[in-house]
């Protein structure tokens, strides 16, 4: 069990031309207003998951460090409030680029979101998966008004789940 | 060496190395431990990589940063020519001191 009381693992991931997608799915106890705000707003993502600098509007670049210490540039390829989010994500170390995806969907009190990122190494999808967990958890533990944990120690504590996961790849 | 002396040239890029004496660590653990504008100590890493003074282990997302000591031995040896030369001096000056104590013993 998770530190929120959850199953271990909420994530999946697959293989799509020779590249990994890493797939998160959650409910929040929230509406889909509260939610679109804290996956968009600067102010609100410091406080989960990313320090952005610069105005992150439709087709405009950001600078963005995440509590997982990647870094690098994000351009905002779609925004549709409040259903949909599409970024690029290129990394400072090694430029790849990779393409993050959020929806997010009414359900009654709640409101469900989907997570992906799309073209990450096969080689190392087990910690994306891992990383993206805890980013998905510090969310809950935003939207709940309590403090993340430390991303890194969750990470480490997700990574052997995941791990047997990206072994049927 | 123009990109070792280069990197080494800023007291921000001197703080990060200080810093990454005392092992490796993150961008964010470097941030929180320096006085620099928090998008400068990303720039002052992607320097310091360049010179190879720096080099980051990476998996999956996590970055860590370590000191590479390589360069600095560079310099290191690029110096020992020079010191050669000002410790050419020092014996010189060592010689005169003794040739001055012997004068004035053999006058007095």
């Amino acid at each position: 069990m998770s530190r929120d009381g959850r199953p271990g693992v909420i994530g999946t991931l697959r293989a799509q031309d020779g590249k990994g997608v890493v797939r998160m799915e959650d409910r929040f106890d929230t509406d889909i207003d509260d939610l679109w705000s804290a996956l968009t707003e600067p102010a609100r993502l410091a406080r989960w998951i990313a320090e952005v600098d610069g105005d992150p509007r439709l087709g405009g670049v950001v600078r963005a460090r995440f509590t997982s210490t990647w870094q690098g540039r994000v351009r905002v390829d779609r925004c549709e409030p409040p259903d949909r989010l599409l970024v690029t994500m290129i990394d400072d170390e090694d430029g790849e680029d990779t393409v993050v995806e959020a929806q997010l969907r009414r359900d009654g009190e709640q409101t469900l979101l989907v997570i992906e990122e799309r073209g990450l190494p096969l080689d190392v999808l087990d910690g994306h998966g891992a990383g993206w967990q805890a980013h998905v958890e510090d969310l809950a533990a935003h939207l709940a008004h309590r403090s993340p944990a430390p991303w890194r120690t969750r990470w480490l504590e997700l990574t052997p789940h995941y791990e047997v996961l990206a072994k049927d790849l | 060496m123009d990109a070792i002396l280069q990197a080494l040239a800023d007291p921000s890029r001197r703080t990060v190395l200080r810093s990454l004496r005392d092992g490796p660590a993150t961008v964010t653990e470097l941030a929180a431990q320096l006085p620099i504008a928090r998008p400068g100590v990303s720039r002052h890493l992607r320097v310091l990589r360049e010179a190879g003074l720096v080099e980051v282990e990476q998996r999956a997302q996590f970055r860590l940063y370590r000191l590479r000591p390589e360069p600095l031995a560079e310099l290191d040896e690029w110096l020992g020519d020079y010191r050669a030369l000002w410790q050419q001096r020092f014996d010189a000056l060592h010689t005169e001191v003794a040739r001055g104590r012997k004068q004035r013993r053999d006058e007095g």
